[in-house]
């Protein structure tokens, strides 16, 4: 549907090229996508988390790589292994959650690079995972992107009140006989896929961002927890769009450009809050 | 002629340890239907225990626990009843609405189902929060953010209402909303409220019994009976401690 629909539209300058059409429906898919998964880890005070599940993918594409399979299936099996790990070692000790992180960063790499070394020089392949790789999105990539982000939206809109309810108050949401456990889970493996989304457009090393910046952003503007979603969504299709804009003119890379792009907004809206607030308490 | 009390909580026996850690030890308790009741005791007393046991959020190591006569983790026992946390508060930037998180009270295991507004509505009312239902929560006071929990534990209109340690922090105006308003809920809607607090000036009024807790029930009647024994709970938080010391 996304091809067809890129076909029949006459993009102009700076899209007006396929390979540019598809970095911009890629960018729309996983900017609109990430920031909602993003939401429910920020209130969870869990923003780190898809650095770590970020670097236990890189493992998984370092054997891809090495094993000639499509490193984005050996990447999302790694992340979503990873992510139910880390949430196992976060609920048995509550207080420790920082340490599962620290083994995921520091386990990630080291496998990657250890995997890696079985094979020669693999630069080139590594750097379009590590910082993104947007402008070689294929068709046959959009498709697997625009499933991926459909199957992580679906399942949180199915289970947001459940989740929404584990946020607020998780010992009462367990009195009232939601799974905690199995939200949890859920939360996780639906934010390995997200990742691993991610990481096609901004790499591994900036996936956490392009979920969390966009909320940050939002919960600074929206009132509600649905305009939150929404918004943080907005933002990150802005943040893409963007970029790409930014990136092509000045000659940047789109991925890194994207996440400045979500940095300055960050600090624009954070200057302008304080204002704001001023008026609304004046009045 | 045989007079049966109906009792919605009961405790028999029930002994409890973290590990190695006893903290209760055969415990043994009933609340019946419309009464409001204050579980007191030192800090390491069992307090918290006797809640998460009675949430079905802990086993007991011995003993039962029923919720409503049957096992706390039932479903049909949890529908009735709703659980304010201990000292709940929601940071400044958290993004959602007064009436966002009331309705969250209304999810359960069955989360899918739409939540009738009517009844988030009622609960709002219930605590005076029917102005600031479109509010930010994080932008509420302690004490408003504190009704706004009740109001989430009210909204599946529940017959027994468990409070651990809500009052912390907040000032003596909200206090005194506070009683008033779970005061108002036994009277009119017959629910049974459970206390667990440090601080009982505000509701010790409208009391109807107080249980004593240190690792056993140490006292469980009238807080008149317990003045009686020297104990005031207006001033319980410096009565107690030495009265525990005295019974030890």
């Amino acid at each position: 549907m996304i091809e067809s629909l890129l076909a029949a539209l006459p993009l102009p300058w700076p899209f007006e090229r396929e390979y540019l059409q598809l970095a911009l429906a890629g960018g729309v898919l996983v900017g609109s996508s990430a920031p909602i998964t993003g939401t429910y880890l920020v209130q969870r005070r869990l923003s780190l988390v898809g650095d770590g599940l970020g670097h236990l993918a890189f493992a998984g594409v370092a054997v891809g790589i090495v094993t000639g399979v499509w490193p984005v299936w050996t990447a999302l099996v790694a992340a979503v292994i990873g992510a139910l790990a880390i949430e196992r070692l976060r609920s048995r000790a509550r207080d420790h959650g920082d340490l599962a992180l620290a083994l995921a960063f520091y386990l990630g790499l080291a496998m990657a690079s250890v995997v890696l070394s079985r094979r020669g020089n693999v630069a080139a392949n590594v750097q379009g995972y590590l910082f993104g790789s947007i402008l070689t999105i294929t068709r046959a990539d959009l498709v697997v992107l625009a499933a991926a982000c459909a199957v992580v939206a679906g399942v949180l809109a199915l289970v947001h009140r459940a989740l929404f309810s584990v946020i607020v108050d998780e010992d009462a949401a367990a009195a009232s006989g939601i799974p905690v456990a199995r939200m949890n889970d859920l939360l996780m493996v639906v934010t390995a896929v997200s990742i691993v989304m991610a990481m096609r457009v901004v790499g591994i090393l900036l996936v956490s961002a392009l979920m969390v910046l966009p909320v940050g952003i939002a919960q600074r503007l929206a009132t509600s927890f649905r305009s939150t979603l929404a918004l943080s969504s907005a933002i990150g299709v802005i943040a893409a769009v963007v970029g790409l804009v930014v990136g092509r003119v000045a000659r940047l890379a789109p991925g890194g450009t994207i996440v400045l792009t979500l940095g300055a907004l960050f600090v624009v809206v954070l200057v302008a809050e304080g204002p704001v607030q001023r008026r609304r308490q004046r009045r | 002629m045989l007079v049966v009390v109906e009792t919605i909580l009961t405790l028999r026996n029930v002994s409890f340890a973290y590990g190695a850690d006893p903290v209760l030890d055969k415990v043994s308790l009933a609340i019946a239907p419309a009464t409001f009741v204050a579980l007191v005791g030192p800090n390491g007393a069992g307090k918290s225990t006797v809640v998460r046991l009675a949430l079905g959020l802990l086993r007991p190591t011995a003993g039962t626990v029923e919720l409503f006569g049957e096992a706390p983790t039932s479903p049909a026992a949890r529908s009735r009843l709703g659980y304010v946390p201990q000292r709940p508060f929601l940071g400044r930037d958290f993004p959602a609405t007064v009436r966002e998180v009331v309705a969250s009270g209304a999810t359960d295991q069955h989360w899918w189902r739409r939540i009738d507004p009517a009844k988030v509505d009622d609960a709002l009312e219930q605590v005076d929060l029917g102005a600031l239902a479109n509010a930010r929560i994080g932008a509420l006071s302690g004490g408003q953010q504190q009704r706004a929990f009740i109001a989430k534990a009210l909204v599946r209109r529940p017959e027994l209402l468990v409070l651990d340690e809500p009052v912390a922090g907040v000032d003596a105006e909200q206090q005194e909303r506070f009683a008033a308003t779970l005061g108002r809920l036994r009277d009119e809607r017959g629910v049974a409220v459970v206390l667990v607090s440090h601080d009982l000036a505000a509701v010790e009024d409208r009391l109807d019994r107080v249980i004593v807790l240190r690792r056993q029930v140490r006292f469980d009647g009238t807080p008149s009976a317990l003045a009686a024994d020297g104990v005031h709970l207006g001033t319980h938080g410096h009565d107690l401690p030495r009265w525990l010391e005295e019974i030890a």
